[in-house]
């Protein structure tokens, strides 16, 4: 029998619920009062950075850079037709996304949300891959990893993490390259469906006009039993130390653009809710606009308004990166590194704390706003094993002390690459 | 979705809300409307960016961040863009629900009055800015016009817009040019700012759970203790030239842009507006559209191929990203699926699916406070502001014959191409 969990929010007035289905697959359903709209999101733990795995202990398996992404291109077609054709007859807007961690499909809907729910885990659930149908997506890929080459942002951002990262695969193009892809084929899409689309190492989250009764009862319909696996994904040891200190790239571009990594120490776990809430608070402290640092480097003409930070994490992974246009990016990188060091030395404020505090936790409650933002985090909460609303009370609840050590423990000055792209 | 209450507060000045109560967060936006033109629009953008960076309140920037920061992480942003023949200068104030916050900050009358402080009351002495946070001006204007070329997409679609429109208010740079940024002076800008105040028209949207007559009384007393001559303001349809503009542009780049900009032929923004909203979705605008299924899906040739139509213009764009190679054959293959519609050649399902999906999007306008924001604001400048289910209505009632006649009035009027160099 399937189990079914309500989990509430005191702080927000929300909550969603959690069930355990019987076909082995973690469902979340997060109703929204006064919403016209749906969001069904349905995604499997995998992503561009699973290139080496076994199963059940069997041998290792090396598939092509990119692969996560082309099937989930495939994914969409079908014997009868592809996925998109049967959407257009209900009216939802449907998409997918792969990422270095999961690949998801999703739809949004005003209407027949359970017609649509069922389209949804039927086109995931039946794969559909001749050598014809490969073929043909070797063109659409192809301009889609030009496109993305052509792009600033991007390319600064994959130069840094081939700076940061001697192994792991995070520092691959998620899409692969056009020489990747085209060693890609149906069997090998087969392959790694068979291994990473069993339904234990999926989820499926919806959220908005919604109901747990109609969604099991979907579920019930068309998801069946398959045989659980053991996957074990295989990354090469990652060491602390980065790989090196600068990378540039000349591209079309008048303003130059840069990223600044500071490496941190992962392991296949994720930070836990509290100290990835230690984590927030002290990045708005010490680089938000209110910062010293911030009115610094714009009174010396180093950054503007796209200046930026992000914790950027995965399995295996963890950085801090700071980024954005800049005339003179390694100006702007020193006086990063020196304001951290003197931070480090004469201590935190801890007004700044209160202030920051409460600006990270009117951003996370905001975020329930939105029912894309809530499927799509209550997908990552799943697959990082945190609880979704946890995220907004250890906000809520952090201590400056915690905030303090937790400095101790991030953004080693020694320990970082600039990454930059400029014009001629 | 919630209807929205407009009223009078001043001469060309009105107060506009929608009162909502399902969401966690609240967003107040005051904008001004002014024709676009070359002569002003560089100091508007400059004004969009120096009244948002320091006020009489919060002299620096770095005092203004704390404060908003201290109300739950409120942000204060501003946006300048061209629609039709005006530029619009946007200031914007959003932030949590008060609701939700520890302590019982008032965070929607806090807001209120930053957001007019930011407007009525900036940084200025004795008639002018303060230099040096119009030096930052000018640098972040600066650098945002380097930043659009660096995206190639909206380079290359700006670019096609700038060269269509190179004889109208509606080709002006939103940003205007960095030769006339580097004329502006504290003293002149402060000119343009009392002549934004006094000459443009003001909107301000207001959308929330907290009551908004506090919010409206504010807006109310600034905008009645200022002189009012609001200028008139027009938008001409755009109609082709009658040759082909051609212009092709080389860069090292990995991948080709191809932009083809159109004229509708329509006589009014009015008339036929949800039949050419649906033509475009029929066209370019979803995946059961002409484009995606035929110069993507059948022949490969590209990863977007996609129409856009511009309502108050009355001008259609069509962008993809291709091969340098196979430049000629998808700008062939997009004529064609033109060709098509003016042909009559198009199916049931083309039709049914694109209705379905801009009735599924309309439904769900009012399910973010961006989207029941943008609805509005993009219609407030008509006699009648319809809702989302009002243009459904519309939209589903359009006929086949009525989209074939439509495409019929459809001219090619200008191909701008990024060539990567090979």
């Amino acid at each position: 029998m399937s189990t079914i969990q309500e989990i509430n929010s005191a702080r927000t007035g929300d909550k969603y619920y959690k069930i355990n289905h019987d076909s082995g697959l973690t469902i979340y359903v997060y109703p929204k009062d006064g919403y016209t709209s749906s969001y069904g999101i349905f995604g499997t733990n995998y992503g561009s950075i699973n290139t080496r795995f076994s199963v059940d202990g069997g041998q290792e398996i090396t598939v092509p850079d990119g692969i996560a992404h082309y099937l989930e291109h495939k994914l969409f077609e079908s014997e009868d037709g592809d996925a998109f054709t049967r959407f257009a007859k209900t009216g939802a807007s449907a998409n997918a996304y792969t990422s270095f961690e999961k690949t998801c499909y999703l739809f949004s809907c005003s209407d027949k949300f359970e017609e649509n729910l069922e389209i949804l885990l039927d086109f995931v659930r039946t794969p559909y891959f001749t050598a014809e149908t490969v073929a043909k997506e070797q063109g659409i890929i192809g301009q889609e990893i030009k496109m993305y080459d052509d792009a600033p942002d991007w390319k600064v951002m994959f130069n840094l993490l081939e700076c940061l990262y001697h192994n792991h695969p995070v520092k691959i193009d998620i899409a692969g390259t056009v020489e990747t892809i085209a060693q890609i084929t149906a069997e090998k899409l087969y392959q790694v469906y068979d291994v990473f689309y069993s339904l234990e190492n999926m989820a499926l989250c919806v959220a908005g006009n919604v109901n747990p009764r109609q969604v099991i009862s979907i579920a019930d319909k068309v998801l069946k039993k398959g045989k659980e696996k053991k996957i074990t994904n295989d990354f090469e040891d990652e060491p602390y130390n980065i790989v090196s200190t600068y990378r540039e790239q000349i591209m079309p571009v008048t303003v130059p653009v840069f990223n600044l990594g500071f490496k941190e120490r992962a392991d296949s776990r994720m930070m836990s809710a509290s100290v990835s809430a230690e984590t927030d608070v002290l990045l708005t402290m010490l680089f938000s606009p209110s910062s010293e640092l911030y009115s610094r480097l714009l009174k010396e003409n180093l950054i503007n308004s796209t200046f930026s930070f992000e914790v950027f994490e995965g399995p295996g992974y963890l950085s801090v990166i700071l980024g954005g246009e800049s005339r003179n990016p390694k100006k702007a990188a020193d006086i990063i590194k020196e304001y951290i060091n003197s931070v480090r030395e004469n201590g935190i404020s801890r007004g700044d704390f209160e202030s920051s505090k409460k600006a990270c936790y009117g951003d996370a409650v905001s975020s329930l706003n939105n029912i894309q933002n809530i499927g799509n985090a209550l997908i990552a909460s799943h697959f990082t094993n945190r609880e979704f609303f946890k995220n907004i009370d250890a906000l809520a609840e952090v201590k400056f002390e915690d905030v303090e050590r937790r400095f101790g423990e991030i953004l080693n000055t020694s320990n970082c690459a600039l990454s930059v792209v400029k014009g001629e | 979705m919630e209807p929205l209450k407009r009223e009078k507060i001043g001469d060309g000045a009105h107060f506009n809300s929608v009162s909502v109560s399902r969401f966690k967060t609240m967003k107040i936006t005051v904008s001004a409307y002014v024709p676009a033109s070359k002569d002003t629009a560089s100091e508007y953008a400059l004004l969009s960016d120096i009244l948002t960076r320091s006020t009489k309140d919060y002299p620096t920037l770095s005092l203004l961040e704390k404060k908003l920061l201290s109300l739950y992480g409120a942000e204060l942003s501003s946006e300048v863009k061209i629609f039709g023949d005006m530029q619009v200068i946007s200031l914007t104030a959003s932030g949590l629900d008060e609701r939700y916050a520890f302590d019982n900050t008032a965070i929607a009358s806090e807001l209120s009055a930053i957001l007019c402080g930011a407007l009525f009351e900036p940084n200025v002495n004795n008639g002018a800015f303060d230099s040096e946070e119009l030096n930052q001006s000018k640098r972040q204007i600066y650098d945002s016009i380097d930043a659009e070329f660096s995206d190639k997409r909206t380079y290359s679609v700006s670019k096609c817009v700038e060269i269509m429109c190179s004889d109208s208010p509606a080709g002006v740079n939103r940003l205007g040019d960095k030769e006339s940024i580097k004329k502006v002076t504290e003293k002149s800008l402060y000119s343009a700012w009392c002549r934004l105040l006094k000459t443009a028209r003001f909107e301000i949207m207001y959308v929330a759970d907290t009551d908004s007559e506090n919010a409206k009384k504010i807006f109310f007393e600034h905008f009645n203790s200022v002189e009012r001559k609001p200028a008139e303001l027009k938008t001409r349809l755009f109609t082709a030239e009658g040759n082909i503009k051609e212009v092709t542009e080389e860069m090292e780049l990995a991948q080709s842009k191809l932009v083809m900009g159109f004229e509708t032929g329509l006589n009014s923004e009015y008339e036929n507006y949800p039949q050419m909203m649906l033509l475009s979705a029929v066209l370019g605008g979803t995946p059961s559209s002409k484009l995606f299924m035929n110069v993507r899906e059948k022949q490969s040739l590209c990863y977007y191929c996609i129409s856009r139509y511009n309502r108050i213009k009355g001008y259609m764009i069509i962008e993809s990203g291709v091969e340098t190679a196979n430049l000629e054959k998808a700008r062939c293959s997009i004529l064609e699926q033109l060709q098509q519609l003016k042909d009559g050649n198009i199916t049931d399902f083309e039709i049914s699916a694109a209705k379905l999906a801009m009735t599924n999007s309309f439904r769900s306008v009012g399910d973010t406070v961006s989207g029941i924001e943008s609805w509005y604001l993009s219609r407030i400048t008509e006699d009648k502001i319809s809702t989302p289910e009002e243009t459904a209505k519309q939209i589903n009632a359009v006929t086949k014959e009525q989209l074939v006649s439509l495409a019929q009035r459809i001219k090619l009027d200008t191909v701008y191409t990024l060539k990567s160099k090979e």
